[in-house]
């Protein structure tokens, strides 16, 4: 496995992490017992107190998920399950990273959220940011994924453009049925 | 949703517990001296507890081995007083303050460079493997023991309190003991440095997630494992300078004496809730209350009060009183 020039596949979790790569679990990995502040600067590498983090990207953070400023001091366990979805991709972005690993965010979320959440990846992407977003809901995959790959069981059944796939209605309803 | 939502259940079993006995007792005078007693050996065990409590929660290790480091603490202020007779004997308290801070000081020292050892050594080869985790940490110990024993003697030495430590205060009836309330000060002294560390700093920040959840702390981007070494040492000198006041509030120390206050500090942090610091904090004022009160009242069930009082608070709170999330 290699990360731009670098081959890593030996590396532990922290070095990896190091080369600016951020990942949001399935679970989001959220410190229940911690603030929504707290978890924010967890993942502020640069930043030893709140106020040291990059004022201009947490307001454009809020100005993606509100939720993470209107909770911004209360303990992140409290939140409801979307909430701690958007504090998990929030903190994920909390400091400029190349590559953001993001594990199924659209599961259990309501409608609205998953297009909030669309919004702010696609800001993220324009930004230079590479996604790599492992997800079940083809539409959410849809409008974001420039290229895609499609598992089943463990391998890789097919893999291309997302753009062709998306236009190809009986190679969509092929492959996706796979799973199911 | 409220901002702040302070469990203040545990908290309050401290007053009343004091408060329930009182009727037993009797005399307020000979409550208001057990219950100060109590409180100051709260505070030392908590000193010692706070470390292996942290300890477990960062890194899931059972150091069976963690009263070690008392034993060591205290020993070495046996030699550090020695050497510092003239302040010692001194009547003259601010003399006697400025021998017992260099005990301290050099006991945590040498405690925590055996704890940087002891992990390196000893911990870190059985990381995630419990039963052996047990089995080498307690033999760490039988080995600190012995060369304890092989430094100091096998025997009972004394380690008297400095002159202007000696002796009681009297409020209204009841005699409090000078050093006791030195106990209670220097333990609130800790408690305060730890809270605020643990709560205000990057450092302590780290330390809280990563008793929650580990990997994702390492995949934040941060080595939990010098994290938990540096626990591990700050835990190992806490626990020294425990023994240091331990050693004086029993004016002897013994090369088991870590063994024997090892059942209470696990009493303590499991009572607790493991890996946190807070909890370690009431279980050991309630051990140290609990101690006090039975040994008075009866004298007989006094080691298996605190059991008792163990199994009293799991019922109630299985995962101790302030259970660690995520765990």
């Amino acid at each position: 496995m290699s990360f731009g020039t670098r081959e890593i596949s030996a590396w532990r979790t922290p070095e990896i992490a190091g080369l600016n790569i951020a990942y949001v679990p399935e679970n989001m990995g959220i410190f229940s017992d911690l603030s929504v502040k707290e978890n924010m600067l967890l993942a502020a590498r640069q930043a030893k107190r709140a106020s040291q983090m990059d004022e201009a990207r947490l307001q454009w953070i809020f100005s993606l998920f509100p939720a993470v400023e209107k909770f911004w001091n209360h303990p992140a366990g409290k939140l409801s399950g979307g909430q701690k979805q958007m504090l998990a991709v929030a903190r994920a972005i909390v400091e400029p990273r190349e590559l953001l690993i993001v594990d199924e965010p659209s599961k259990g979320l309501a409608p609205a959220i998953i297009n909030n959440m669309i919004d702010a990846f696609a800001q993220l992407k324009a930004t230079g940011t590479t996604i790599l977003l492992v997800e079940q809901n083809i539409n959410f995959a849809k409008r974001l994924g420039d290229h895609v790959a499609v598992m089943d069981n463990g391998r890789v059944v097919h893999a291309g453009t997302m753009k062709a796939l998306a236009e190809d209605d009986a190679l969509q309803q092929s492959l996706l049925g796979l799973a199911l | 949703m409220k901002n702040t939502d302070f469990d203040w259940k545990p908290l309050a079993l401290v007053p009343l517990l004091a408060l329930l006995v009182l009727p037993l007792i009797g005399s307020a005078s000979t409550w208001l001296t057990l219950t100060v007693a109590g409180l100051a050996m709260g505070m030392i065990v908590f000193i010692i507890a706070s470390g292996l409590t942290l300890v477990f929660g960062l890194m899931d290790v059972l150091n069976f081995g963690h009263g070690v480091f008392i034993a060591l603490g205290a020993f070495v202020a046996t030699t550090v007083f020695g050497l510092m007779g003239d302040w010692t004997g001194s009547q003259e308290i601010w003399r006697n303050l400025v021998a017992v801070f260099p005990a301290m000081l050099v006991a945590m020292a040498v405690s925590g460079a055996l704890g940087l050892a002891f992990e390196r050594f000893i911990v870190r080869p059985v990381y995630g493997q419990h039963l052996k985790q047990i089995l080498i940490t307690m033999g760490g110990m039988i080995i600190g023991e012995e060369l304890i024993k092989v430094i100091w003697g096998p025997a009972q030495m004394a380690l008297p309190l400095p002159e202007g430590l000696r002796g009681s205060l009297l409020v209204g009836d009841a005699a409090i003991e000078k050093y006791r309330l030195l106990a209670v000060v220097v333990g609130l002294l800790v408690f305060a440095l730890l809270a605020w560390t643990l709560s205000r700093t990057k450092i302590g920040l780290l330390i809280r997630a990563g008793v929650q959840d580990r990997e994702m702390v390492e995949s934040l981007g941060y080595r939990i494992k010098r994290l938990f070494i540096g626990v591990f040492v700050v835990g190992s000198a806490l626990a020294g300078l425990g023994g240091v006041m331990w050693g004086l509030y029993q004016q002897n120390v013994t090369p088991q004496m870590g063994a024997q206050v090892n059942v209470l500090i696990f009493i303590v942090i499991i009572i607790g809730g493991l890996g946190s610091t807070g909890g370690a904090l009431i279980g050991a004022l309630l051990v140290g209350l609990m101690a006090n009160y039975t040994g008075f009242l009866l004298p007989k069930v006094a080691l298996f009060s605190n059991i008792a009082l163990m199994v009293a608070i799991l019922l109630w709170r299985p995962q101790g009183v302030y259970p660690v999330a995520n765990r």
